[in-house]
């Protein structure tokens, strides 16, 4: 308690981080999870290369966490990643609202930690920190770009660290995610409102920070030089330029900037603004915005700019075009908009109590009953500590394929945590999987070419049936074929002519046996898993096949 | 993978990330002063960590 008092700011901010670590420590994920999970970890244990742009952080970050705990599989020790680097992030954002408030007190440091805790606790920033993922690094960035921002807007840096290290920390955000270059308005924009006197200094130092830049943007460098090594997960093959511009979605991004500037047509096409909450809610922030910019122009204005470029240019560019792609369909990308939003809020906070002082303890109470109520009603939607459906449905999946079986996999969920079981555990790893997206690429075709010994048709790689019917007539005199059920609905395969065995369908010889007896099911029927959109998709899966095959 | 190696790529990572920002508080000391000794004793910490980096890559 004395520590509390004397030092009220260290002991929140670690209560904070523990308190948030305890909470998803108590509902991450023991294994794989579906989505981008199963490949980032298999890419993160061999130090490979995931898909576009490669994650060349999350693959050292994951190496280093699963080194350096001795506990748990690979996959658990890399979703402690996610954990630490969410709950490190929430005490960033205490630490920014208690920087933001000003001055000293108990009530102070608690109305940051309950706006931090409530951040923490958020749906979409606790489902990513329970999974093998890049969003918590990411957030970890930004909050670390703010914090140097507002250290800087309160003159407690000098403008040459400033530059430099906002410099630095948005080289590497780029790298740990493409989206933080959206951050890059806001960074000119603190660096002209807070230090802007237009001399020869700033010239200098704006070009020394675009060094800084270029030294955070060179952690890039691990995607050539990893490729050039061949580990097994290269997706995208980066040893020479063109891969690596194209794994770096370099024109695709240049595409998106020919959407700009946004236009009322790209913001509709997202957006209904006939609904009564969209204007509602543009007031609120429209409000917000103008009290902010009225209290501190220089810390608020770069702080508005992050929230709305990144926001407008998630909604509008990079979730690509059409009406079916609404405001917050993917959203994990909106976690950095929450995160700004909980820093404006104690920033409107800090300008109420400066008008009375008698709500402050009021305002603590508010929102941290607001935490209390994000965790009760979070925490089971988030709990992937019982959560084996991901893992035992990849494992399904090879013990359908039969011994040294070729099996062809579509949707990121069929085969990401199949490779994990495969690269990671060295599960069934007599059965060769094939991956029929990366078919479309001429170094995935030379691998196949590679290892199979199959006569591919290199000159056009998109023709994904006549591939695939050379790897059977090359394969199946010698080796089972099988398609799994994702495989056979996208390449509109005929169920007909296929032989269904187990989860899969099977042209030409069927192995012996019914593999229904070795499937693993945990938590299908369990009540206490939560069942997501994926989860329900497979128990589906199940089902169908079941009926197809005679056992149900 | 070469466990050994896959340490000295983790150890040149961090190294050369950490000593960015030893260069960037050592070197820029106080507003409108730049400190050469720091400035040459970080800048080499991240040369040789960063050239860990790339030969661990290689290697592991």
């Amino acid at each position: 308690m004395r520590n509390l008092i004397r030092k009220p700011a260290p002991t929140f901010g670690a209560f904070l981080f523990f308190a948030a670590l305890a909470a998803y420590l108590s509902t991450v994920a023991v294994t794989v999870t579906f989505w981008d999970s199963g490949e980032l970890i298999a890419a993160a244990s061999q130090l490979g290369i995931s898909h576009q742009p490669g994650y060349p952080v999350f693959c050292l970050l994951g190496k280093l966490f699963s080194l350096v705990f001795p506990f748990g599989n690979i996959a658990y020790r890399v979703n402690l990643l996610s954990a630490v680097f969410s709950a490190a992030a929430a005490a960033l954002v205490f630490a920014i609202i208690r920087l933001i408030a000003g001055g000293q007190g108990i009530s102070k440091e608690a109305l940051a930690a309950s706006m931090a805790c409530a951040y923490a606790f958020v749906r979409v920033v606790w489902s990513q920190a329970v999974v093998a993922e890049v969003y918590a690094q990411s957030s970890m960035a930004l909050a670390a770009l703010v914090v140097v921002h507002v250290l800087a807007a309160k003159g407690e840096l000098s403008r040459e660290k400033y530059f430099t290290l906002t410099g630095f920390i948005f080289g590497i955000g780029v790298v740990v995610h493409e989206s933080f270059v959206l951050f890059l308005p806001g960074i000119a924009a603190g660096w002209f409102l807070v230090y802007g006197r237009p001399d020869r200094g700033l010239i200098k130092l704006s070009v020394i920070s675009c060094f800084f830049i270029i030294l955070g943007l060179s952690a890039w460098m691990y995607l050539p030089v990893r490729s050039s090594v061949g580990p097994s997960l290269d997706i995208g093959h980066p040893d020479n330029l063109t891969r690596l511009r194209h794994v770096l979605m370099v024109d695709e991004y240049l595409g998106a900037l020919k959407g700009l500037p946004v236009t009322a047509e790209a913001l509709a096409a997202k957006a209904s603004f006939s609904d009564w909450r969209l204007w509602a809610g543009l007031f609120a922030c429209g409000f917000a915005a103008f009290r902010l910019v009225r209290q501190d122009r220089r810390l608020f204005v770069p702080i508005i700019l992050f929230a709305l470029v990144y926001g407008l240019g998630i909604a509008t560019q990079v979730l690509g075009g059409g009406k079916e792609e609404a405001f917050g369909l993917e959203r994990k990308f909106f976690i950095p908009v929450f995160m700004l939003g909980f820093i404006m809020l104690g920033g409107l906070a800090k300008e109420a109590l400066e008008a009375d002082r008698r709500f402050e303890w009021a305002m603590v109470a508010v929102f941290a009953a607001a935490a209390v109520w994000l965790f009760s009603v979070n925490r089971f939607p988030d709990d992937y500590s019982k959560n084996f459906i991901a893992y035992d449905y990849a494992g399904n999946s090879l013990n359908s394929a039969g011994e040294r079986g070729i099996l062809f996999t579509w949707g990121d969920n069929g085969a990401f945590p199949l490779w994990y079981r495969q690269e990671v555990e060295r599960y069934r790893d007599d059965v060769t999987a094939i991956h029929e997206p990366l078919m479309t690429y001429d170094w995935y075709l030379r691998r196949i070419n590679d290892n199979l010994g199959v006569d591919m048709k290199f000159l056009n790689p998109y023709f994904l049936g006549e591939n695939t019917f050379r790897i059977f007539r090359t394969m199946s005199p010698s080796r089972p074929v099988a398609y799994d059920y994702s495989t056979v609905n996208f390449m509109k395969l005929d169920e007909a002519k296929l032989k269904a065995r187990g989860l899969v369908y099977f042209e030409g010889k069927v192995p012996p046996g019914d593999p229904w007896p070795m499937y693993n099911f945990r938590g299908v029927e369990d009540q206490s898993v939560f069942k997501g959109g994926m989860e329900l998709n497979i128990i589906q899966i199940y089902e169908y096949q079941q009926k197809r095959t005679g056992t149900k | 993978m070469d466990t050994p190696w896959a340490v000295m790529v983790i150890i040149g990572f961090l190294g050369w990330i950490g000593c960015t920002v030893g260069f960037i508080f050592g070197a820029f000391e106080k507003e409108g002063k730049f400190n050469n000794k720091k400035a040459l004793y970080w800048g080499i910490a991240v040369i040789a960590c960063y050239a860990l980096w790339i030969i661990g890559m290689m290697n592991a």
